[in-house]
């Protein structure tokens, strides 16, 4: 069992490590700098809510550090686990309360992530200028968020037929 | 066997907003609303000079008055001051967010190169631009 939780969490790493490529490869511009899509939060919302907290939590701080030594300067890693960590906390609370969809769990999650990195830069480049970014980061959170919870909701309702293990 | 938990009947695994989610929604956009009523204070006062910051270190505080470029971390970024404004002339990280910023001229208003940790920030002198106006 643990070896088969061990490649179920390594294939997860692996998937999220190439949407964060893809989304790398091609970005989107928006007018607004660091602003992306997170299509590798879909793998830690499906792997928070099919498989537990442990696993999205090391799927996404693996993917981070992965993605970050290949893709990106190491200075962008902290702000990302930052970002990631209050992500996940926020996530757990309010699933656990158990009164807010997959969608609105995702829409905190997206919010917090970026709260998490403006306030991890803020305390890094000791400002709190940035944290006027805010005001554009939370709608844009927001409006990520949902979508990434809508595509990890449709992802669960579909891959609960596959056998997976 | 790995155990997959949850099942489609709980109430939060509906792929439909909830009531609470609308509320938190609401809450969200209240917060933002309210980080960009703080900004308008924040920012936009009067200023006469620049202050560019290096891994939590001062390079140094520069008039705006006087044209010059300097160059932080042995090249890594050049700031330009020009006209009154300050940006940034180049960068070797990889986004370039901090070259594609405007010039900045008013009080804590802030360029910001994050992978390496170089910040340009204008000194706010306290006064608001109405009462430089009057002045």
């Amino acid at each position: 069992m643990r070896t088969k939780k061990l490649v179920l969490n390594s294939i997860l790493v692996a998937l999220s490590a190439i949407f964060s490529y893809v989304e790398a490869i091609i970005p989107i511009p928006l007018g607004i700098p660091g602003i992306k899509l997170g299509l590798a939060n879909v793998v830690t919302v499906f792997a928070l809510y099919r498989i537990g907290l442990s696993s999205a939590v090391l799927i996404s701080a693996v993917r981070i550090i992965i993605v970050s030594a290949l893709f990106a300067n190491p200075m962008m890693a902290l702000y990302s686990l930052a970002g990631a960590a209050l992500s996940l906390t926020a996530m757990t609370i309010l699933k656990r309360a158990k009164i807010f969809s997959i969608i609105g769990v995702s829409m905190a999650g997206g919010v917090f992530h970026n709260v998490g990195q403006v306030s991890a830069a803020a305390a890094v480049m000791e400002t709190v200028g940035l944290f006027s970014y805010l005001s554009v980061l939370i709608p844009v959170g927001m409006l990520t968020g949902v979508l990434i919870g809508i595509v990890s909701g449709k992802a669960i309702e579909h891959i609960k037929k596959i056998p997976v293990v | 066997m790995l155990k997959i938990v949850g099942n489609d009947k709980m109430p939060e695994k509906r792929l439909k907003a909830t009531k609470a989610d609308i509320v938190l929604a609401v809450f969200f956009i209240a917060a933002a609303a309210a980080v960009l009523v703080w900004s308008f204070g924040y920012f936009g006062g009067s200023a006469d000079s620049v202050v560019i910051t290096a891994h939590g270190e001062t390079v140094g505080v520069y008039s705006l008055s006087e044209d010059r470029e300097i160059v932080v971390d042995g090249g890594s970024n050049i700031v330009v001051i020009e006209n009154g404004a300050a940006y940034m002339k180049s960068a070797d990280c990889k986004n370039q967010h901090c070259v594609l910023h405007a010039p900045i001229r008013y009080g804590n208003e802030q360029i910001v190169c994050l992978p390496n940790k170089v910040l340009v920030e204008i000194e706010d002198n306290g006064e608001s631009e109405i009462d430089t106006v009057a002045n």
